[in-house]
């Protein structure tokens, strides 16, 4: 009888768990769309907040439980190779390389805690976590000769700001309502960019949500960028009139 | 003050890209040279994508050879004659210069004949500067007077058939000698980023024997064609000339011009050859550093093409 009765409580207990577990979304906003790069950009930072809430028709509107986010930041891909040098004839020059198609030029992970203490790896591998899990190098046979090209490439991003992990950056201002802030480098690549946000509890994914956002040149940037790439000889010929105009000026003003 | 490049898609003080243009600029005209070979490297080092560093810079150049020209140009010191042939040829070699770019990005090894290129010009025209205005002031030293072979003398180049007079340069010569030197300054300025002055300004005197009067702004202006064709190839097929930070440099570049010519009037020209001999060397040497030493990062990353938006 004793048995019985705890089965049918355990039973209890563990639906009620599953039902909390799926009973929740994500809301999450971004506090800019498009980012703009203008004449004195040096970078900016973006804001990136959410709610968890009540699934709508959920019976219970009470969010209750420990929550953690992980927010991936990704950036428009490019091809990419990276070179190594050796020693030959006697001077240093590059004589390995290898390519990655369509890599990812922006990649950051931010989370409220280890992601390890998140989640189990295959559970993060599924969402393409952490950086070396990617499917662009995951492509790449898996030798020895790869694998160095694929850390060195992840540890070359890292050095320049556009890849990289921070697991306490995410805060919670409340029970359910978190922010965190991504800094943008200046050299950060202009494009597409897409935040996903992942809601987990007790190790499992719950709930995501992906907002898009851009990084465009704007005003005489954009100008300059666009003239030079759509209509390069007639860009070509105003450089050298800029040129022989501000030499000419140069020996007219200082006449020596 | 920040100011972002939109080619070279990196932000950098304004002040210090004005500054290393008029820091340049200043030697370049104490010395009379473009000042390529010294701004192309220190843009490199400040870390301006190479390919963006070595097709700005000829802009830069094209305004500072323009503002010497000019001055050159007043008390009629260009051989406007010679100075065609050297600027047609010039820019055939420019087309082959900018080829071999584009080759050399392509398969990675575009650093290193940079590296190269700069290590063995500069290298040998500052041995021979440093050589040359070291005799001269020892000679000046011991108080001795020996005879120099002087411009107007003539060599075996001058044989060749096909001869041309420049009345103006008082040279009755071969073409080919003519065209040659041109456009190999045109290739190699195209390749390196560089004007091509102080390879271009000796071959003139010592193989063609353009006398001393008209050999510098006949030199700036064959500097003015190769690199106006540069800039304008550059753009066409790479896309990497960054006119705004072409024109920063421009700015600090011709004002600084100005100084370092009025102060290159109290120095004597062996000095200022031994000062920039020295100059040259250590740009060289700082060249044979990086490839004769193991680099810090073996590993080196570029793009390849822009591709699409994926997840």
């Amino acid at each position: 009888m004793i048995r019985i009765y705890s089965l049918i409580l355990s039973f209890i207990i563990s639906f009620a768990l599953f039902t909390t577990a799926h009973a929740q979304r994500l809301v999450s906003g971004l506090s800019d769309s498009q980012i703009s790069i203008h004449s004195s950009f040096s970078g900016d930072t973006l804001t990136i907040f959410g709610n968890i809430e009540a699934e709508h028709g959920a019976k219970d509107k009470i969010i209750t439980g420990s929550f953690n986010i992980i927010t991936v930041i990704k950036g428009p891909t490019i091809n990419r190779i990276i070179r190594k040098k050796s020693k030959q004839f006697g001077v240093w020059l590059n004589s390995d390389y290898e390519k990655y198609n369509r890599f990812s030029s922006f990649f950051w992970i931010l989370s409220d805690t280890n992601l390890s203490d998140i989640a189990s790896d295959e559970t993060l591998r599924e969402i393409g976590l952490p950086l070396n899990v990617q499917p662009q190098l995951s492509l790449k046979k898996s030798d020895e000769h790869s694998e160095t090209f694929n850390a060195n490439l992840i540890r070359l991003m890292k050095d320049e700001g556009l890849f990289g992990v921070n697991e306490n950056a995410i805060l919670f201002r409340s029970d359910t309502l978190f922010s965190t802030q991504i800094k943008l480098p200046a050299n950060v690549p202009v494009g597409n960019y897409i935040a996903q946000t992942y809601l987990f509890q007790n190790g499992v994914l719950v709930s995501k949500q992906a907002e898009p956002f851009s990084v465009k040149k704007t005003g005489f940037e954009r100008f300059l960028g666009n003239f030079a790439k759509q209509s390069p000889l007639l860009y070509g010929i105003f450089a050298v009139f800029l040129a022989l105009f501000t030499g000419w000026l140069g020996g007219v003003a200082f006449r020596r | 003050m920040q100011i972002y490049l939109p080619i070279a898609e990196i932000s950098l003080n304004l002040f210090f890209l004005i500054g290393m243009g008029g820091a340049v600029g200043f030697l370049s005209g104490l010395f009379g040279i473009g000042g390529g070979f010294l701004l192309t490297p220190l843009l490199i080092f400040s870390g301006i994508p190479a390919p963006v560093a070595v097709a700005s810079v000829t802009g830069q150049v094209a305004a500072a050879s323009t503002s010497g020209a000019l001055s050159y140009f007043r008390r009629s010191g260009i051989d406007f004659h010679l100075a065609l042939y050297l600027s047609l040829s010039g820019i055939i070699g420019v087309f082959g210069g900018v080829a071999a770019f584009s080759a050399l990005r392509d398969a990675g090894h575009l650093d290193l004949v940079i590296s190269l290129g700069y290590l063995l010009f500069l290298g040998m025209i500052g041995l021979m500067m440093l050589l040359e205005s070291m005799r001269s002031l020892l000679r000046d030293f011991r108080g001795k007077t020996t005879k120099m072979k002087l411009p107007g003398q003539h060599n075996w180049v001058h044989g060749l058939p096909l001869r041309i007079r420049f009345k103006k340069s008082k040279l009755y010569v071969s073409v080919f000698p003519v065209l040659l030197i041109g456009a190999s300054i045109g290739f190699l300025g195209a390749l390196l980023g560089i004007g091509g002055g102080f390879i271009l300004v000796p071959a003139l005197i010592y193989i063609l024997r353009v006398p001393g009067n008209v050999v510098i702004g006949t030199s700036l202006v064959q500097v003015i064609a190769i690199m106006a064709a540069s800039t304008i190839l550059h753009s066409v097929d790479s896309q990497t000339v960054d006119i705004l930070l072409a024109f920063c440099l421009m700015v600090g570049g011709v004002v600084g011009a100005q100084f370092g010519a009025s102060v290159g009037k109290y120095l004597r020209g062996d000095q200022l050859r031994a000062l920039l001999a020295i100059i040259v060397l250590s740009v060289a040497l700082r060249f044979a550093y990086s490839l004769f030493f193991e680099p810090a990062d073996l590993f080196s990353t570029a793009i390849l093409s822009i591709g699409e938006l994926g997840q």
